[in-house]
């Protein structure tokens, strides 16, 4: 999981969506396309954990998080490449979550 | 949870990671996941995959392996027949009973199994983690291979009167026997197409296209029979295709006219709170293009002998011709118009509950009885591999790796030879 803490991993949401990384999600997408094989993406999983993704304490929020997504999204479709990707959307345990409205 | 989900225009599945934990209810399914699978069906409607579990090994110190096999058994089990968890498989030969599969077990048992630590900002209680062993159910080439033989030595008449209806012999001497102008002349590349055997697949095919539309999903749920009734439905699109491409003029303007009437009465409101109406003229194009796309891809792999790119522009245009009778509006009139409209329609398919029954039913509980459920098999494996990607993992439908896939197609060619495509099919 990405995370704005500024420190450990080279990326995080942010430099997701500010675009820093689109010439290696570009390639990826690319790569995908070229092996022409359905691969299951991720991306950012158990997103809503505590443990985890802990969204506070890293500076990770929901709109950043779903931001991120679409522009990962976006990068694949805009190479044709979403049509062999099956996007995999994995929240972790949602037992004592609280639903709220779908954003679809 | 719901805040975090990017939307379904850039969702396929969805996934749950769960572990498996003491609770004082006991190693249960409710302590489990049917809170989450409940908590994600409140954010969207799109397939759920077990993408992650882990059984405690432990609980504050105290040895509990003896539960490991209760738990994996209850949860998977659950999971597996929860609405949202059972996947259409085939079914095996022999078996009557339905073969429910976790959706993260298919493929060859895909499911990532992850391993959790104690050590690491664990979950709290405190437990020793252990990853579920993962379950490789049979092949889908196994029971395709059995098929094949049985296939070959089985005639589709049980099909074809399923198909064809209790009055199909009386339809064809009507159809093909009665004098009069007819809207496609002798040698019409849409006579090569609808009179071929390759239509059973391409019908099938379809159906389950034709079910990603919420709109068409939803007029078919509320106004046909059980489960959408999608024999009932193979049955009359049959008999309305061999009265427009083979029949007089005259029938064909009776039939055209008849259809509309119904589409008249079937209007009501979608799951997603908007109107819908059969004779919608978007809708209705929808439904014309998802079958000239079945059509030609299934003759195109099975048919008498594959369509050049004129010939197929031809039949996309001749049909035009019935489509806009109906009322459809601007039908496409060439092949690359037919895929520009499809790739159009994308935004607006989505994988629904009824979709996936609709499937289901379909491809696991064909009315057949016996040996005709075995040639029934083949031909849904056929239809589901030519099914667009895309359109086969919102339907939850078996992924078909190459070498399974050459199977099929020879299955395929067997059962189309042998079946004739209801009522028309010449002699």
């Amino acid at each position: 999981m990405p995370t704005d803490e500024g420190s450990g991993t080279s990326y995080s949401l942010s430099s997701i969506i500010d675009g820093t990384h689109d010439r290696y999600l570009r390639r990826f997408a690319g790569d995908v396309v070229r092996e022409g094989l359905p691969v299951s993406l991720r991306f950012g999983h158990e997103m809503n954990g505590s443990w985890s993704a802990g969204r506070a304490d890293y500076n990770n929020t929901p709109a950043k998080f779903v931001a991120a997504w679409r522009h990962v999204w976006q990068m694949f479709d805009d190479v044709g490449a979403t049509d062999e990707v099956i996007w995999l959307w994995s929240p972790g345990r949602a037992d004592n979550l609280r639903p709220s409205a779908p954003t679809a | 949870m719901g805040e975090d989900y990017p939307g379904d225009a850039s969702v396929d599945w969805v996934g749950a990671s769960v572990q498996l934990r003491t609770s004082s209810t006991g190693p249960s399914y409710a302590a489990s996941f049917a809170k989450t699978v409940t908590a994600l069906g409140a954010v969207t409607d799109e397939p759920i995959l077990l993408a992650e579990t882990a059984a405690a090994q432990t609980d504050l110190g105290v040895d509990r392996t003896d539960l490991k096999v209760a738990w994996i058994e209850n949860v998977l089990g659950h999971f597996a027949s929860d609405r949202r968890g059972r996947v259409p498989v085939r079914q095996r030969r022999g078996s009557r009973r339905d073969q429910h599969r976790p959706p993260g077990l298919r493929r060859g048992g895909a499911a990532r199994l992850s391993r959790r630590s104690t050590g690491n900002a664990s979950p709290p209680g405190g437990h020793t983690w252990q990853m579920v062993p993962s379950l490789v159910t049979s092949s889908l080439s196994h029971s395709l291979g059995s098929v094949v033989g049985d296939v070959r030595r089985s005639i589709g008449d049980n099909i074809f009167a399923r198909v064809a209806g209790p009055d199909g012999p009386v339809r064809h001497e009507r159809i093909h026997g009665s004098t009069g102008p007819r809207w496609f002349e002798e040698g019409a590349v849409i006579r090569k197409v609808h009179g071929d055997a390759s239509m059973f697949v391409g019908g099938i095919r379809a159906l389950l296209l034709q079910s990603l539309h919420p709109h068409a999903m939803a007029g078919v749920m509320d106004h046909s029979g059980f489960e959408g009734d999608p024999w009932g439905r193979l049955q009359r699109t049959s008999y309305f295709l061999a009265v427009t491409t083979f029949g007089t003029a005259r029938d064909a303007e009776q039939m055209v006219a008849a259809v509309r009437r119904v589409h008249e009465t079937v209007v009501g409101k979608a799951p997603d709170g908007r109107p819908y109406a059969a004779s919608d003229p978007h809708l209705l194009r929808w439904v014309h293009d998802a079958e000239l796309d079945s059509f030609l891809a299934a003759y195109q792999r099975y048919g008498a002998e594959p369509l050049d790119a004129a010939e197929r522009d031809a039949y996309v245009a001749q049909a035009a011709r019935v489509a806009e009778a109906l009322g459809v509006d601007d039908p496409p009139r060439s092949e690359a118009e037919l895929r520009a409209q499809l790739a159009a329609y994308r935004p607006e398919l989505r994988s629904t509950v009824g979709a996936r029954k609709t499937a289901r039913f379909l491809l696991v509980n064909p009315p057949l009885a016996g040996a005709a459920r075995v040639p029934y098999s083949g031909l849904a494996a056929s239809a589901v591999a030519l099914m667009p990607v895309w359109a086969r993992r919102k339907l939850l439908l078996p992924y078909l790796p190459v070498t399974e896939a050459v199977v099929v197609r020879a299955t395929g060619v067997a059962l189309t030879r042998t079946i004739r495509w209801a009522m028309v099919a010449p002699g």
